[in-house]
């Protein structure tokens, strides 16, 4: 990380993924994070990825409903597809 | 190289990472591509006096990097039915310093992934990039809409929150048990890693 130049509060986010609660309402960069994880169509091939425990699903139905939720997924996907075309030359 | 694509790649060099992108982007050219070199634009980038001219030079020092600025300025995500783009400077300003950042460590996350030889780990090194371009992204939207956190914050820290794992796939003979799966093991490995010089 050091290396990488990864700020800090970034790099704190990122430490604390592997053991990280879901804060509610989610409001920090880990739980941008774990939620993004949550969601993930592909999973880390790596296993690293740590589950997020079922209450905190149950909760985020307070938060995200299904359409937002639906929504956010397929903008997200639109995202990520176009990523993979422009970096993977 | 015809006569009027090489006059075009004389007459102005930023213009040439144009075509130079295009025939990348058709998987013509692979280009070599300095670690160093685009980490010190990241360092740069984290420079708050840092300017335009600068970010475009540093780019432009390295052609993979300025191929693919100009190909992310273009994607579906940044071109908004805008006219294409042909030039670094227009693709930076386009897509920002953050965005810029954002690509300069996906390539260095990229780039451990090259250079797995051994098919299985190839696998799971694209694999990961897949679920680290879907876990940006979610990130990006998420930040945007749900948590209000820096969007392109969050977009970058998507992108290196697995960055530790593309360097282990990477390097399987200095971390052996890293190609298991189990968590522990996952954890102990990013350990490793990130006390590793």
């Amino acid at each position: 990380m050091k290396k990488l130049a990864i700020p800090q509060p970034v790099a704190e986010a990122i430490g604390a993924l592997r053991d990280g609660w879901l804060n509610m309402p989610p409001s920090s960069l880990l739980d941008t994070l774990l939620m993004a994880n949550l969601f993930a169509p592909v999973d880390s091939p790596l296993g690293i990825k740590e589950p997020l425990p079922s209450r905190s699903e149950s909760a985020l139905d307070f938060v995200l409903d299904e359409e937002t939720l639906q929504d956010i997924l397929r903008e997200a996907d639109r995202t990520a597809r176009s990523m993979g075309e422009a970096l993977l030359v | 190289m015809r006569d009027t694509e090489y006059n075009l790649v004389v007459k102005n060099r930023l213009e040439a990472f144009g075509y130079i992108a295009a025939q990348a982007a058709r998987g013509e050219i692979t280009f070599p591509t300095s670690v160093n070199a685009v980490l010190r634009l990241q360092l740069a980038l984290e420079d708050p006096d840092f300017h335009l001219e600068e970010a475009i030079r540093l780019v432009l020092g390295e052609p993979q990097l300025a191929a693919r600025t100009v190909a992310l300025a273009n994607s579906a995500g940044f071109n908004g039915g805008g006219p294409q783009i042909t030039n670094v400077r227009a693709a930076v300003t386009r897509i920002g310093y953050r965005r810029l950042q954002a690509l300069v460590a996906g390539l260095v996350v990229r780039q451990f992934g090259s250079r797995i030889v051994d098919p299985v780990l190839r696998a799971k090194a694209e694999q990961l990039w897949e679920h680290t371009a879907h876990v940006a992204a979610l990130a990006q939207v998420l930040a945007r809409r749900v948590t209000f956190v820096n969007p392109d914050t969050a977009l970058f820290a998507g992108i290196v929150h697995e960055v530790g794992g593309f360097y282990l796939l990477s390097r399987p003979t200095n971390f052996p048990a890293c190609s298991t799966t189990t968590r522990r093991i996952g954890a102990s490995c990013a350990r490793t890693w990130s006390a590793s010089p």
